[in-house]
C-alpha cells in the first residue's frame, strides 16, 4: 500500500504540473494569445462579455500571476473549463463527445497488442530459432521505427482505398444514427477496425520483445525444469509455469506504451478523420481555439496518469513482492 | 595536489590515449558490426543526397515545372504533386530542414540532459530529488500533445523555433538514464580521489565523470534524435510548422491536404514517408553498434540472430 500511495502522490503532482504548464504557457509566450483570439473571433467574443472574462482567466490579463493562479486552479478543479471560441459549445461537452472514441481506440489497441504481443513473445521464446522467432520478431520490431502517420496513410491507401476492405474515414457511417443499437455498434466497430489495426501493429512488437526476452531466462529456471521432469505436458509447462511468471516484468513497460500511444493516437485519428480527442486537439490548435486546446491537454494528461495508476494497481495485485516491500 | 589529480584521472586518460591515434577507433568498431555499418551507410547516403541535392536534380523544389499528378516516370522518378512539383526534388531537398531541425533539437535536449543528469547524480540530496521529480513528471506527460499546445500559442513556427520547442520537451528520459549511469560512477575510486583532492564541481563533473559516459551519451543522442525526427515530422504533418518550407513532413502534409490519397496518387506520400522511415531505421541500426561499444560483453557473445533482435529492443522508460 505504501507503494500505491507513493505512486498516487506522484501522479497528483504530475497533474498539478500539467495544470501549471497550461497556466504558464499562454502567459510566457511572446505576444498575447488573447489579442489574436479577439482578432479572429471578434464578434463572438464582444457579443458575450462572460466569454471575455473566461478567456482572461485562462489566457492571462493585467491581473498579476500570483492572484490569477489560485483562481485558475479553482476553475479547473470545479470543471469550469470555459466555452469553445470557435463554436460556442461548452468545453466539457466537447470532451464528453470526443473522449469515449479515443478511449475506445486506445483501450482496444492496448488489450489486443498486449494479448497478441505477449502470446507471440511466448511462442518465440519457447521455440527459439523457429518461424515466429526468426521472421515474426524482426518484422514487428522494424514496424516500431515506422512513424504512426506513415503507417496510417499506407493502411488507408492500400487496405482501405485500393482493396476496399475497410472504411477509411470517420467513426461511423453518415446514414447511421448514433444510438445504442446493434446496427450502430456494429458500424462503429467496422470503422474502428483499421485504426485499431494500425495501433496494434505499431505497438505489438514492443510487448512481444519484452515478453520474449524475459521468457528466455524464465525457461531456464529450476522450477520449469522440475515441471518438465514431473512429466507435465509441454503446454502446461509453457503457459502455467514459464509464461505465468514471465508476464510481470514486461508489464512495467506500460508507462512508455501510454506515452507513445497518445502520440500515435493523435496521428491515427487525424489520418482517419476519427472524431476523438486527437483530431479535436489538432483542429482546435490549428484554429487557436484555446479553451478547447487547454482543456484537452489536461484531459489527455489526466487519462494517461489515471491509466498509469490503474496499471500500478494491477501490478501490485499480480505481484505480491511489491506489496511486501 | 597535482599528484593527487594525476591519480584521479587514469581511467579516463588511458581510455583517451588508446583512442587518440585511431580517432576512427569507435568508427572501426561500429563499421565492423554489420548492422551498424548498414545504418551508417544508409544515414551517410541520406545526408549526402540532401547536401548535394542541387547536383542530383535539374528542378527547383519550390517551382512547379511538370504536369500535375503524374505517376513516377523517367523524367519524374517519384511522380509529381497536384501543383506540378517534382516529388523527387522535394524529397531530396526536404531532408535538409528535417535533418537539421532534428539535429539542433537533439543538441539542445542532450545538453540539458547531460547537465541535469550529471548534476543530480553528483550533488545528490535535494538537488537530485528535485531534478529527478521534474524529469519523471515530464516523462509521464505525453510529448506530442504538449508540443501541439505549445505550437498553437506561437505565432510562427519556423524551423529553428521547432527545433527549440522539440529540444526543450525531450530531455527528460535521457536525464533519468544519464543520472542512473552517473550514479554508478560516483562511488568509484577515481571520483572519490578527485573529490578528496578538492577539485571544483564543474571540473569533476565535466572532466572526470563526463568522459566515462561518452558511449552512453552517444546512445542517448541516437535515441533522442529518433524522437526528434519523429516529433518534427509529426508536427509538420499535422500542420503546425511553416507549411511553405519544404521538408519531408510538410510534403506529407500537402499530400493529405490535397487528398491525393483518394485520387490514387500514392507516390505523393509514399516517398517522403519512406525517407523519414529509412532515416529512423538507420539510427536504430547505428544505435545497436553504440550499444556494443558501450558494453564490451555484448561484443563477445553476439550471434547473428541475437544481433538482429538487440537492435530493436525497445527502450524502457523505467
Amino acid at each position: 500500500m505504501r507503494f500505491l500511495a507513493r505512486r498516487l502522490l506522484f501522479y497528483l503532482l504530475a497533474f498539478f504540473a500539467a495544470i501549471t504548464i497550461n497556466f504558464l504557457l499562454p502567459r510566457l509566450m511572446p505576444g498575447s494569445p488573447l489579442d489574436g483570439l479577439i482578432l479572429r473571433y471578434g464578434d463572438a467574443i464582444r457579443n458575450n462579455p462572460d466569454v471575455l472574462k473566461q478567456l482572461q482567466a485562462s489566457l492571462g490579463s493585467e491581473e498579476p500571476m500570483w492572484s490569477a493562479y489560485p483562481k485558475y486552479l479553482a476553475n479547473t478543479f470545479t470543471g469550469n473549463l470555459g466555452v469553445s471560441t470557435a463554436n460556442q459549445v461548452p468545453v466539457t461537452e466537447v470532451v464528453r463527445n470526443t473522449l469515449p472514441w479515443s478511449i475506445f481506440l486506445v483501450g482496444m489497441g492496448f488489450v489486443l497488442s498486449f494479448v497478441i504481443g505477449t502470446f507471440l513473445g511466448v511462442l518465440a521464446a519457447w521455440r527459439r530459432g523457429g518461424f515466429v522467432d526468426t521472421v515474426g520478431t524482426p518484422t514487428l520490431m522494424a514496424l516500431l521505427s515506422f512513424p504512426a502517420f506513415f503507417v496510417s496513410l499506407l493502411a488507408v491507401y492500400f487496405l482501405g482505398f485500393r482493396v476496399g476492405w475497410f472504411p477509411t474515414q470517420h467513426a461511423y457511417s453518415t446514414d447511421v444514427v448514433p444510438t445504442w443499437s446493434w446496427h450502430f455498434v456494429g458500424d462503429a466497430f467496422r470503422h474502428a477496425q483499421l485504426p485499431i489495426l494500425v495501433i496494434v501493429s505499431l505497438s505489438v512488437g514492443g510487448w512481444m520483445l519484452g515478453m520474449r526476452n524475459v521468457m528466455i531466462t524464465t525457461v531456464q529456471e529450476d522450477y520449469v525444469t522440475l515441471a518438465r521432469a514431473k512429466g507435465l505436458s509441454d503446454r502446461t509447462v509453457r503457459d502455467g509455469y514459464a509464461a505465468r511468471n514471465a508476464i510481470l516484468p514486461p508489464l512495467t513497460a506500460f508507462a512508455s506504451f501510454f506515452a507513445s500511444a497518445v502520440g500515435g493516437l493523435i496521428l491515427v485519428e487525424v489520418v482517419f478523420s476519427y472524431p476523438g480527442v486527437g483530431l479535436t486537439l489538432q483542429q482546435a490548435a490549428l484554429g487557436h481555439d484555446y479553451p478547447v486546446v487547454q482543456a484537452l491537454l489536461l484531459v489527455i494528461a489526466f487519462c494517461v496518469l489515471l491509466a498509469n495508476f490503474i496499471m500500478d494497481c494491477i501490478y501490485v495485485f499480480l505481484d505480491p513482492r511489491v506489496r511486501a516491500s | 595536489m597535482t599528484e593527487l589529480t594525476g591519480t584521479a584521472a587514469p581511467p579516463v586518460q588511458r581510455e583517451r590515449s588508446r583512442r587518440q591515434p585511431g580517432m576512427p577507433e569507435w568508427l572501426r568498431l561500429l563499421l565492423r558490426n554489420r548492422m551498424s555499418a548498414f545504418g551508417i551507410g544508409l544515414l551517410t547516403l541520406i545526408v549526402l543526397v540532401t547536401v548535394f541535392a542541387p547536383l542530383l536534380t535539374s528542378q527547383e523544389p519550390d517551382y512547379p515545372r511538370s504536369l500535375p499528378g503524374q505517376a513516377p516516370s523517367w523524367t519524374n522518378p517519384m511522380g509529381t504533386t497536384d501543383q506540378g512539383y517534382s516529388v523527387y526534388t522535394q524529397v531530396i531537398y526536404g531532408g535538409r530542414i528535417s535533418l537539421v531541425v532534428a539535429l539542433v533539437a537533439t543538441l539542445i535536449a542532450m545538453t540539458i540532459a547531460i547537465i541535469l543528469g550529471l548534476l543530480a547524480a553528483y550533488k545528490g540530496g535535494l538537488v537530485d530529488d528535485i531534478i529527478n521529480l521534474v524529469a519523471n513528471i515530464f516523462i509521464v506527460i505525453p510529448g506530442l500533445p504538449l508540443l501541439i499546445v505549445i505550437a498553437s500559442f506561437l505565432d510562427e513556427t519556423g524551423p529553428m523555433v521547432m527545433a527549440l520547442i522539440i529540444g526543450l520537451t525531450s530531455w527528460a528520459i535521457e536525464t533519468r538514464v544519464l543520472r542512473g549511469q552517473a550514479l554508478t560512477f560516483c562511488n568509484r575510486d577515481f571520483m572519490l580521489a578527485a573529490r578528496s583532492a578538492g577539485e571544483s564541481t564543474t571540473r569533476i563533473v565535466f572532466r572526470e565523470l563526463l568522459p566515462n559516459m561518452i558511449s552512453r551519451i552517444a546512445a542517448g543522442f541516437a535515441f533522442v534524435f529518433i524522437n526528434a525526427v519523429f516529433f518534427e515530422a509529426a508536427l509538420e504533418f499535422l500542420g503546425f510548422a511553416d507549411v511553405n518550407k519544404i521538408s519531408w513532413g510538410t510534403t506529407l502534409y500537402w499530400a493529405t491536404v490535397n487528398s491525393t490519397l483518394l485520387q490514387g496518387e500514392w507516390w505523393h506520400f509514399v516517398f517522403p514517408g519512406l525517407a523519414i522511415s529509412l532515416t529512423l531505421l538507420s539510427i536504430v541500426f547505428i544505435n545497436f553498434g553504440i550499444d556494443e561499444l558501450a558494453d564490451p560483453r555484448l561484443r563477445l557473445k553476439s550471434g547473428r540472430r541475437g544481433v538482429l533482435l538487440r537492435v530493436f529492443r525497445p527502450r524502457r522508460a523505467t
